[in-house]
């Protein structure tokens, strides 16, 4: 489900883009951390199959688009490892867990990201290096955080209590073994 | 909204191959322009293989048309990217600040032609493969099933996600939701009205593809588990010969580049 998700948002990003493989507003990146923080590392490996998906819409093939699927993970699978460390009510009611999601799952994950992808954008010859580390990590950190901050906040703020009481919550990143009887 | 379903069932040289051999036709020209970067001649002759390609599968202009619009800005922001930042080589315009060299211009026809490469074998992957063709193609290549199970999921749940993205969005603009106005942060806030009961509805089919896969017993391969098809179709001579000529021809370009320096390009035997 968050593959498609991803995939849908993804594809209607992909109209407001400033620059190539960067949209000026990545709402798929908003969907996708409330998504991890709610189904763990399945929530996540939504951004992968994901961005291999959408990738021709962007304009560059699947090949490309793996390399870009793998980076598109960095910020669902930070800010679910980070803030579930930090033990955050997801629902965001309390200063302190609001203060985290900004600083985590949207600041320090993206600009992760946006360092790494903008490096990968430059190996396989999409910009130049000081295109790049320049007009490149700006436009793809701007992105990100607003699709992040924006959709990602109301998203949680919004919907946590619903799928907290679903079967496929899950309370941790990583999936766990299941308890076998004795 | 380009819809995700492109397949178009033919009677082609390319449509009647096995999907194990579509991957790899489709994957080589993708493999081959990954390899060589700065090379103008290679990724010619790739993007005119690719162009003969997609006339032997009888593709329509209309199918292509959407993607080569996208395209048309991507080459925009990839010319300025390449003849405006990067300065190496012998300048043939400079007018302020701006200084466009013949390697920069000479780099940016042949980033320009990869990307074209890259982009039209994606869209005749989507063109000529189906979603249970895709997987069983990946399946011959021993994905792992879990895999090709999740890539089979969104594919199926695309088409309905994009009507139900179409409706949603529908009835929040009947309630005088203008998404198109306002500032960045203000257009983003708006699209929250659209993700919430998107998401919802996305959930509830969840849950019932889930019920009825566990109620049918479903388990995924591995653990004693083996899973078979109900179209099982075998590998041909021909699909075998067509599958380890890619092989051959992939690893032969990778050893010509990389240890014996051939397809370097012009860029790099001018110094830049």
């Amino acid at each position: 489900m968050s593959s498609a998700i991803y995939t849908v948002l993804g594809t209607f990003a992909a109209s407001v883009q400033i620059i190539p493989g960067l949209p000026m507003f990545y709402a798929p990146e908003g969907f996708i951390v409330p998504a991890t923080l709610w189904f763990g590392f399945w929530g996540a490996l939504g951004a992968f199959f994901g961005s291999i998906l959408f990738s021709p819409f962007y304009g560059y093939g699947y090949t490309v688009g793996t390399l870009f699927a793998i980076v598109d993970m960095i910020v669902p699978l930070v800010a679910g490892y980070c803030l579930r460390k930090l033990k955050i009510d997801i629902s965001l009611r309390d200063k302190r867990s609001l203060a985290y999601f900004v600083a985590f799952g949207c600041v320090v994950n993206v600009l992760l990201e946006a360092l790494i992808g903008v490096y990968v954008s430059y190996s396989v010859g999409f910009y130049t290096l000081i295109f790049a580390y320049t007009y490149g990590l700006l436009a793809w950190f701007v992105g990100s955080f607003t699709g992040t901050l924006v959709i990602g906040g109301f998203l949680l703020r919004a919907l946590s209590s619903y799928f907290i009481r679903s079967p496929l919550y899950h309370e941790s990143l990583l999936p766990r073994k299941p308890e076998t009887g004795s | 909204m380009p819809a995700y379903g492109f397949y178009v069932p033919k009677d082609t040289v390319v449509h009647r191959l096995h999907p194990a051999s579509k991957l790899a036709v489709s994957f080589t020209p993708m493999f081959l322009a990954m390899i060589v970067y700065h090379d103008l001649l290679f990724n010619a002759i790739l993007f005119i293989a690719i162009l003969a390609i997609l006339v032997l599968a009888r593709t329509e202009w209309r199918t292509i048309r959407p993607f080569l619009r996208i395209m048309a800005t991507f080459i925009v922001m990839l010319s300025i990217s390449w003849l405006i930042f990067y300065n190496k080589g012998t300048p043939v315009l400079s007018f302020w600040i701006i200084r466009i060299t013949d390697i920069g211009i000479i780099i940016d026809i042949t980033t320009i032609l990869r990307f074209l490469t890259l982009l039209l074998a994606s869209v005749f992957l989507m063109i000529i493969t189906s979603e249970s063709e895709l997987i069983q193609g990946l399946r011959t290549f021993r994905v792992p099933y879990v895999l090709c199970f999740i890539l089979m999921l969104a594919l199926r749940f695309l088409p309905t996600l994009i009507s139900d993205f179409d409706m949603v969005k529908s009835a929040q603009m009947s309630r005088a939701c203008e998404f198109q106005k306002g500032r960045v942060l203000e257009r983003a806030a708006k699209n929250v009205s659209v993700m919430i009961p998107l998401m919802v509805i996305a959930f509830n089919r969840v849950t019932e593809v889930s019920n009825a896969l566990e109620s049918r017993g479903f388990k995924v391969s591995g653990l004693g588990y083996k899973r078979a098809s109900y179209k099982q179709r075998n590998l041909e001579l021909a699909d075998k010969c067509l599958l380890v000529s890619c092989a051959v021809l992939v690893v032969a370009i990778a050893i010509l580049h990389f240890y014996f320096g051939m397809f370097i390009g012009v860029t790099v035997s001018l110094g830049g």
